[in-house]
């Protein structure tokens, strides 16, 4: 299978051993970053792992930050995205057999890496199990995003990142 | 503060719960059920009310949180999280400014379940260095 793996900063050390684990396993991973532990910021990195997976570049996509929930906000804001957040096996494959999600994730911070490699295991290997109820509320998700411009500009953040480097943003 | 809750038929039972849990805990919540029997519904009605500002906060359960995550997030200006322990259940409104959690009542037990809720109606958002990521979430869609 061919994999997107993103993260932030703050669990890179994990992403690299979850995306190890894959890679022993026999599958493709595209890494998207972010490759160091330099600040930086999760939105960059779960949207390239939701574009990829939203343009068919890759069958599924990973993302992993400190406690999941903003980088994997970030895949779901992509249109195409079925993105879960997880922190067990069960929910893992429920998220696929019932919702067919094309993106899971987690919290380094949060989930060991031996659970996360339980996780990605069962993910991938669990298989999406059609119902019409099932097939409805996948297409409603899949309709809600209207026409906009988060997958093909690749500049969306240049705004953001500029006020950052001038100090807009400081604690 | 306004707090809204929605579940659907797995999630009923943890719901009531969590709100005798909350009503309890804090004489300042005012608590609507905004549940249906779908679980789509549920959830775009609680993010109606966060959107229009008729509550602060959304607590939404239902079977694994994997249904509410994916249909809450495709909302401009929403940002809700699945929650199945406590440093996320904080962690998430200190960083990620999030309005919505939703709970699995198939994963995370009844008690645990009431206790992460309150957790994250008591914590309060950073700010700082955190908002740009949550303008870039904003941007997106």
């Amino acid at each position: 299978m061919k994999i997107a793996i993103g993260c932030d900063h703050i669990v890179t050390d994990i992403k690299i051993k979850a995306a190890e684990f894959l890679k022993k396993q026999g599958h493709t991973v595209i890494d998207v970053g972010t490759h160091d532990f330099l600040r930086t910021h999760y939105p960059i990195f779960g949207r390239k792992v939701g574009k990829l997976v939203a343009e068919n570049e890759v069958d599924l996509g990973i993302c992993i930050c400190g406690t999941g929930v903003g980088i994997n906000t970030a895949a779901q804001k992509v249109k195409g995205v079925r993105g879960a957040l997880v922190c067990d096996v069960q929910t893992a494959i429920a998220a696929k057999e019932d919702f067919n999600a094309n993106v899971v994730g987690t919290g380094g911070r949060v989930v060991g890496v031996g659970t996360i490699e339980y996780i990605l295991d069962a993910f991938l290997k669990a298989e999406y199990k059609p119902t019409p109820e099932r097939n409805a509320l996948i297409q409603k998700i899949n309709n809600m995003i209207p026409a906009n411009d988060c997958i093909e500009n690749d500049n969306i953040f240049d705004e953001y990142l500029k006020k950052w480097q001038n100090g807009f943003y400081h604690d | 503060m306004n707090v809204v809750i929605a579940a659907d038929k797995s999630g009923q039972k943890l719901k009531q719960l969590i709100r005798i849990f909350l009503e309890a805990k804090e004489n300042d919540y005012k608590i609507v059920d905004l549940s249906d029997s779908d679980i789509y519904t549920s959830t775009m009605n609680v993010v109606n009310a966060i959107t229009n500002k008729t509550a602060d906060r959304g607590i939404i359960v239902d079977a694994y949180a994997v249904a509410p995550f994916m249909i809450a997030n495709k909302n401009h200006g929403i940002i809700c999280a699945s929650i199945y322990e406590d440093y996320t259940a904080q962690m998430t409104r200190t960083h990620n400014n999030t309005q919505i959690i939703c709970l699995g009542a198939k994963i995370t037990a009844d008690n645990l379940s009431c206790k992460l809720a309150y957790n994250f109606l008591k914590s309060e958002y950073a700010g700082g260095r955190h908002q740009i990521r949550v303008d870039m979430l904003n941007r997106m869609l």
